[in-house]
């Protein structure tokens, strides 16, 4: 029942941050007033702008660490949460390899802080301004971190059907 | 608890010990409030998105992706993207409008690229030397639109105010003429021509030109307009003699204008007049007196000109010393109407007789001015051949709208109702108006019919507006 407990957590957990994410990549992130000249930035226009610049290898490494693989994570958290009705549990053992590697490359949470160090650095010369987009994708970060964090791979080997068994059984 | 051995192949796994937990489904409201939240965002950012309209321009001139649609000096909008027209003969800008400033996205609004502008009328678009160029916006008033044509240049009026009166001036050729010089009625400026261009017979020239409300009074059918650009030079045995309307004029161009007196009845939209090459002298030498109005007033009604009067006397037994009193007073067909004060000396005045200089003239005072209740005066005295009609005064009661006028450069003061508190046959004017002394005895107009009511008076930091009355001060005589 345990395991069930937490994955549901971290399918909740997924599933917010899931909702968050195209809001967060696609919307006004910040806002850069510079000399009176304004500019909106979306990580995907910024993503775009580097890659239609001829920026190949940053482009497509800020695509894959910003956009796809945090999508990727917060995807396979849900569907390694769902149970095994999805998966088979080679698969499934296979997605939560995934997990654990795009924890470690997904930067969406490292990006956060370049942004916001970037920002303070700033300071007066050029004013930066927080877009829609920042509430969403801060909440989507934390979202990320407290899904991958309440995950519990124990569900990996623990059927299911198992687990109703158990609670019919054993919980009285 | 222990999971039991039911498969085959998680028997070789070892078994996890569970903890029983709290209530599970509240967990499902994280993703609920995320849905929610990513609703308001979404709404926001499609409220904010605003309405999108497409301009087409001639030419860029250095205009950027970010930079404001400005309106009334402040930004309404962004340019979202500026891409080359498709056959190449102009550009393409999506602006963004804010939701509130979308009611400037109707046709006939007039879009422009500020820029610094340099020539003979004037400096325009000075910000944007340093500061990015913006797209300014004039609305229009047609149906909503989403596609408009840019100008070139800046269109050259840029608020209509409603009470212009717009006419037209025909001429065999152009001179001096363009759109944005002014119209000079003894050398101030009373209007602008909007544009000038050939008549559709193309026999002649044809300007439009817009009179500023307040002067649209001086326009009569027999009003001589003559091009007023350029020096007028003659070379005679005396030597040379040079004349021109103005510096401005000389430089930009312009058309002078003069009206005889008796010159028939204020003239309609539209009216055509004739241009003539230069002022002919007699022209020159009109001086018809003609009211020209406030916009605070309601029409036809007439601006007082009250003349600036001194008093001044001598204090003292022994030791003299010179004291005086400033304020205004108004020429009606009694005599000069003025606060009691100023027509006569102060207490504790030595010998000799006060004097009262007002338009150049010095009056000796004798005491001979009629007080009436309320601390106004009358001073049987002509100085000046504007009269205020003996029409245009009335008896007011209780407190109303009124505009005060005193230095004819400088605009009226107006009063409102709610700050005229009456007593005592005054009204009170609220303290927290602060009115300088400075408007001693300037006089009074009812906003509501252009009448007379009374007159300032400012003594002590206290202002209050002096009825005008019959009823004259038994004794005041001296």
């Amino acid at each position: 029942m345990g395991a069930l407990q937490c994955n549901r957590r971290t399918a909740a957990f997924a599933l917010a941050g899931l909702l968050l994410y195209p809001v967060a990549v696609s919307l006004p992130m910040i806002r850069v007033d510079q000399f009176g000249h304004h500019n909106d930035a979306s990580i995907l226009e910024g993503t775009a702008t580097l890659l239609s610049g001829g920026h190949v290898l940053v482009g497509v490494v800020v695509l894959l660490c910003s956009i796809v693989l945090p999508l990727g994570k917060l995807l396979s958290l849900l569907t390694l949460s769902a149970g095994g009705w999805l998966m088979r549990r080679e698969h499934r053992a296979l997605t939560y390899h995934f997990v654990e590697f795009t924890g470690r490359w997904g930067m969406l949470d490292v990006l956060l802080v370049a942004i916001l160090v970037a920002v303070l650095k700033l300071g007066d010369m050029v004013e930066v301004s927080a877009g829609p987009a920042a509430l969403a994708f801060t909440a989507c970060v934390v979202l990320s971190l407290l899904a991958s964090a309440s995950f519990d791979p124990h569900s990996l080997w623990s059927d299911s059907d198992l687990v109703t068994a158990d609670e019919t059984s054993d919980d009285k | 608890m222990t999971s039991k051995d039911d498969n085959s192949k998680s028997a070789d796994l070892p078994s996890a010990v569970m903890r029983p937990e709290g209530r599970s489904s509240l967990i499902w409201i994280v993703p609920l409030l995320a849905a929610i939240l990513v609703g308001w965002i979404g709404y926001r950012a499609w409220h904010l998105r605003g309405t999108v309209i497409t301009i087409h321009l001639d030419e860029g001139y250095d205009l950027r992706v970010g930079d404001d649609v400005r309106y009334r000096g402040i930004a309404v909008g962004t340019i979202r993207s500026i891409v080359l027209s498709r056959d190449l003969d102009g550009i393409e800008i999506q602006a963004a409008l804010q939701s509130n400033a979308s009611g400037l996205a109707r046709a006939g609004s007039r879009f422009w690229v500020v820029r610094p502008q340099l020539d003979v009328t004037g400096v325009a678009g000075l910000e944007t030397i340093v500061g990015p160029r913006y797209l300014a916006v004039v609305p229009g008033d047609g149906p909503p639109s989403d596609r408009f044509v840019g100008l070139n240049e800046p269109p050259f009026v840029e608020s209509i105010e409603p009470g212009d009166l717009e006419i037209t001036l025909a001429t065999s050729r152009r001179g001096s003429l363009r759109a944005g010089a002014p119209l000079l009625y003894r050398q101030v400026q009373v209007g602008t021509i909007l544009s000038v261009g050939l008549a559709s017979d193309s026999a002649s020239v044809e300007a439009r030109v817009r009179i500023h409300k307040p002067f649209v009074r001086l326009i009569r059918p027999e009003t001589k307009f003559w091009n007023a650009g350029g020096i007028d030079a003659t070379f005679g045995i005396r030597g040379m003699s040079i004349q021109t309307e103005s510096i401005e004029s000389l430089l930009a161009g312009g058309v002078g204008l003069a009206t005889p007196p008796f010159a028939g009845e204020v003239v309609r939209n539209g009216h055509r007049f004739m241009l003539e090459e230069k002022a002919e002298t007699e022209w020159l030498a009109w001086e018809p007196a003609i009211p020209i109005g406030s916009s605070l007033l309601p029409v036809g009604a007439t601006v007082p000109t009250p003349m600036r009067a001194v008093i001044g006397w001598k204090e003292g037994r022994w030791i003299k010393s010179d004291r005086s009193r400033q304020g205004w007073v108004l020429q009606t067909k009694s005599g000069l109407l003025g606060p009691a004060d100023l027509f006569a000396a102060g207490e504790g005045a030595g010998e000799g007789d006060a004097l009262l200089e007002v338009e150049g003239k010095s009056i000796a005072l004798k005491g001979d001015h009629q007080v009436y209740v309320g601390g106004l005066a009358v001073l049987a005295e002509q100085v000046s051949s504007n009269i205020w009609p003996a029409s245009k005064k009335r008896n007011a009661t209780s407190p109303e709208d009124c505009l005060v006028f005193a230095d004819p450069a400088s605009k009226p003061l107006p009063l409102a109702a709610s700050r005229l508190t009456e007593e005592d046959g005054k009204w009170r004017i609220d303290s927290a108006l602060g009115i300088d002394e400075v408007w001693h005895g300037a006089p009074v107009i009812a906003r509501a019919d252009g009448m007379l009511v009374g007159l300032l008076l400012v003594e002590d930091d206290t202002a209050c507006v002096a009825l005008l009355s019959t009823e004259k001060v038994a004794g005041a005589e001296k």
